[in-house]
């Protein structure tokens, strides 16, 4: 049997990744808040409860919501995770309720990553 | 920086999962006559040996690689402050209890607040831990179990806006109703 490379597995590991979200659950979308001692004395409850409210308004019925521990980077805390399915996680810093409610329409319900929040997307920093 | 005690109640919480818990007991119990606020974490965690134990409170250390190990202090310093104090009662295997104590009419003692969305925060967020929540304000109870609402809720699985709202709603009555929020 041919031996696998790195890259090859780096590109099995993302395929499964994207496919887990469809395959444990009927979600749309996955977001995890980050609720470490840092996400929370930044203000991750005020982002939670801001998601919370969002999925009550529009009455969706579809998304996934969870929560993390500290993800390393403290200083660009709140911080959330958003996985579509089929396409790469991404992480979004530095979040004010408003900024949350924000990418609650444009990227969860819209599809439509907010570049100007997000820290990266898949392995590209993009600021 | 934490601004109120309902932080503490939500960190104290957090740990309590990271320690593998399935189920967290909180105890809020404000004694207004008595001058006396106590809160009351403790979870069925792995807990933590007694050479860690001995530094919890030491604001520079911690076990986790990336985390920042300033909960315990910061709770410590916030009862400190208000006239009170912080125990920990733990060992390996038979889970952690956290009692914070402070003086309620103490000029520096931080406001409790927000009691009702650090607990919708916490069930919503982790529907497969039970939180079992008591509040007691000068004599009259609110009790709330997460397991009992949220049964049959998973990890993976969609959250319902009408969970959301009845959640929301069950907490912010129970709490009017003792008087406290």
């Amino acid at each position: 049997m041919k031996k696998l490379t790195i890259q090859e597995l780096a590109k099995i590991r993302e395929k499964t990744k994207a496919m887990t979200i469809l395959r444990e659950g009927a979600g749309r979308a996955k977001v995890t808040v980050h609720m470490g001692t840092c996400g929370i004395a930044a203000g991750a409850r005020g982002i939670m409860d801001a998601l919370l409210a969002e999925i009550e308004t529009h009455n969706i019925q579809d998304v996934i919501v969870t929560t993390s521990g500290c993800a390393g980077l403290c200083n660009r805390e709140p911080m959330v995770t958003v996985e579509i399915k089929d396409q790469p996680p991404v992480k979004y810093i530095l979040l004010t309720p408003e900024k949350m409610r924000t990418i609650f329409r444009e990227h969860v319900l819209g599809g439509r990553v907010v570049a100007n929040f997000a820290l990266a997307v898949g392995s590209e920093m993009m600021h | 920086m934490m601004e109120d005690l309902s932080f503490h109640v939500l960190d104290l919480a957090e740990n309590a999962i990271a320690a593998g818990a399935s189920r967290v007991t909180i105890l809020v119990n404000e004694n207004v006559a008595r001058d006396l606020l106590t809160i009351r974490v403790s979870d069925n965690g792995r807990g933590i040996p007694a050479d860690v134990r001995e530094r919890v409170f030491d604001p520079f250390f911690t076990t986790k690689s990336k985390r920042t190990g300033l909960g315990l202090p910061l709770l410590a310093q916030a009862a400190r402050q208000s006239g009170g104090g912080v125990e920990v009662v733990t060992a390996p295997g038979r889970g952690t209890r956290v009692m914070a104590r402070f003086r309620y009419e103490h000029i520096d003692r931080q406001p409790l607040t927000r009691m009702a969305e650090t607990i919708m925060m916490l069930a919503l967020g982790n529907p497969e831990v039970d939180f079992r929540y008591r509040h007691r304000r000068n004599g009259r109870t609110f009790k709330f179990s997460s397991r009992r609402v949220l049964a049959g809720t998973g990890r993976r699985a969609p959250i319902h806006p009408a969970l959301i709202r009845s959640v929301r709603k069950t907490l912010q009555n129970g709490l009017r109703r003792i008087g406290t929020t």
